[in-house]
């Protein structure tokens, strides 16, 4: 009598961890596979972001975009003070966590327009190079793995 | 041993025999726990579910946004071609190529005088701008309205290992400038025109136009920057017209080349004719005509013709024959005026039948014809391309017989 309860009561907890462990894993692998989802979705949407703010115009300008004006900024360095202030009103304007700052690459040499937060806390999302050679990068929210303490680029203050 | 001695003994080895069992069941509920619980915590187990969203946003990136980037990098080019276009058009008076009413020191005319008619050739700058355009940007079918510079290219696939994405390959930059500021300078060129080709000082006329005029200040002969008066004897004109909406490409004033033929409708009246008699010989002078390949000299002494203005031949073609009224006329080439500062301060030292030319004047001296007394008149013509000037003003010299 006791034996069969024993044995009852064995296999229902049995079952229970089985459920349990199992439930564990395939929970893990659906949130791995979620936040891969968002993060994919965060990269659509910072490329969305970089074509939009290129295309955007300049604060004041009808018809000068701030891909217009990055040109204008390889050609000549009066643009570039004009280029940074602009984009610091955009994007502080859009409050978007996966805009966080701009960054321009010109023959191996990285000149930040502007960020918003430190550069520390931000991760790559997207980038375009220009006809004159230019790569625009788009800075956004840090990518969830992305510590603190790794290895990153730092932007001099 | 009792017999219920015996009964606990059995109970006893049972109970012995059922913990050892136990023992065993609780050993294996503990190895599945612990792996249970490794799995869990280390091991990346795969079980097939899928990440949301892979197709469209790997569609999205190889697909869409190269080819909105490839948009975006074409708007920019055209943008570029776009603001080339304008200055070089504007350096070109408005034409891809040339006039058809020629060019001048490089700079096609936007007219042409012809011995009885003028040859319009004011510019379609739109359609010059397209030209430019098209060559400029080839593969697109190049459209100018107003500030906008568009083209379209035909479809054009994106294709990757996802898919394919089939787009528009098409443009659109505003240029801040439009091509309709040719219309204001076709205006101002015509008024230009009509109000200064029959005058003798260009320079002057542009001035006094210019103050009731609004544009006309804004054309300066040759050059924007440095000023220079225009040459009296020149009539096919080279402008730089600073642009009517003060346009600036690149942080650079636009300035259009523009080039007019200004010659007259016909040759200017030779002015300020002037004669005396001195030492029996008559001195005549009259203002230079810019423009005169041949001047015509005419003496009479029909008085009648002193009031009359009108065509030469005409004129003298009144004169009664056989009345023995005197008519001579005296032909000179340009090439035959003499030009020594040193006759200008001595009448004395010219000599008869030749002409000098002494700042602004020409000065002629001739015998008088003789056994006549009275008054001579005396009328000069300027001859350009065949055709000659009207008579407007007659100079007159009493003459006695000895």
């Amino acid at each position: 009598m006791l034996d069969d309860l024993a044995d009852f009561l064995f296999t229902v907890m049995v079952g229970f961890f089985l459920f349990f462990f199992l439930n564990g894993v395939l929970q893990q692998d659906v949130e791995a596979k979620q936040r891969l989802a968002e993060e994919q979705l965060d990269g659509v949407l910072a490329e969305e972001l970089l074509l939009s703010y290129l295309h955007a115009p300049v604060a004041g300008e009808m018809r000068e975009t701030y891909a217009g004006l990055i040109e204008e900024s390889a050609k000549d360095g009066e643009s570039l003070p004009r280029l940074k202030e602009a984009t610091k009103q955009e994007i502080e304007a859009r409050g978007n966590p996966l805009l966080k700052g701009i960054v321009l690459e010109r023959d191996g040499e990285r000149v930040p327009v502007y960020f918003s937060v430190l550069p520390s806390q931000t991760s790559e999302y997207a980038s375009l190079t220009l006809a004159s050679g230019t790569t625009v990068h788009l800075y956004g929210k840090q990518r969830t793995g992305e510590g603190r303490g790794f290895f990153r680029w730092e932007v001099p203050q | 041993m009792s017999r219920r001695g015996i009964k606990s003994m059995d109970w006893l080895m049972d109970a012995r025999m059922n913990t050892k069992g136990a023992l065993l069941h609780w050993i294996i509920f503990g190895i599945i726990g612990a792996v249970g619980i490794f799995f869990i915590t280390t091991a990346n187990v795969e079980v097939g579910a899928k990440v949301h969203g892979e197709w469209p946003a790997a569609f999205l990136k190889e697909n869409y946004f190269p080819a909105q980037k490839e948009l975006l990098l074409l708007e920019l080019q055209a943008r570029e071609k776009g603001e080339e276009i304008i200055p070089e058009l504007a350096g070109n008076a408005g034409y891809a190529s040339g006039s058809e009413c020629g060019i001048v020191d490089g700079v096609p005319l936007w007219n042409a005088k012809g011995r009885r008619e003028e040859r319009n050739c004011f510019p379609h700058a739109v359609a010059e701008a397209e030209q430019l355009a098209a060559e400029k940007m080839p593969g697109f079918e190049v459209t100018v309205r107003d500030n906008l510079f568009s083209g379209k290219g035909g479809k054009k696939t994106q294709q990757s290992s996802v898919g394919k994405y089939t787009y528009e390959k098409e443009f659109l930059a505003d240029l801040g400038y439009s091509f309709q500021e040719y219309e204001q300078l076709k205006k101002e060129a015509a008024f230009f025109l009509s109000g200064c080709r029959n005058s003798n000082d260009i320079g002057a006329c542009r001035e006094e136009k210019a103050a009731g005029v609004p544009g006309l200040e804004r054309w300066h002969y040759k050059s924007c920057g440095k000023r220079e008066a225009i040459p009296p004897h020149v009539r096919k004109l080279v402008f730089c017209v600073e642009s009517p909406a003060g346009t600036e490409i690149n942080g650079k004033m636009l300035y259009y080349s523009i080039a007019l033929d200004l010659t007259p409708g016909e040759p200017f009246p030779v002015e300020d004719i002037s004669v005396s008699s001195a030492d029996g010989r008559g001195e005549l002078s009259f203002a230079e005509n810019a423009l005169a390949e041949r001047y015509v000299v005419y003496l009479t002494d029909y008085a009648a013709l002193e009031s009359e203005a009108g065509n030469a031949e005409e004129l003298i073609g009144s004169v009664p024959t056989g009345a023995g009224y005197l008519v001579d006329k005296r032909e000179f080439a340009l090439e035959a005026l003499v030009d020594d500062a040193s006759f200008c301060t001595s009448e004395a030292a010219r000599g008869e039948d030749k002409l000098y030319r002494c700042e602004g004047l020409i000065f002629y001296s001739f015998a008088f014809p003789s056994s006549r007394s009275g008054s001579i008149l005396v009328a000069v013509t300027a001859m350009v391309g065949g055709e000659e000037s009207e008579v407007r003003e007659w100079g007159k010299v009493s003459v006695g017989v000895a």
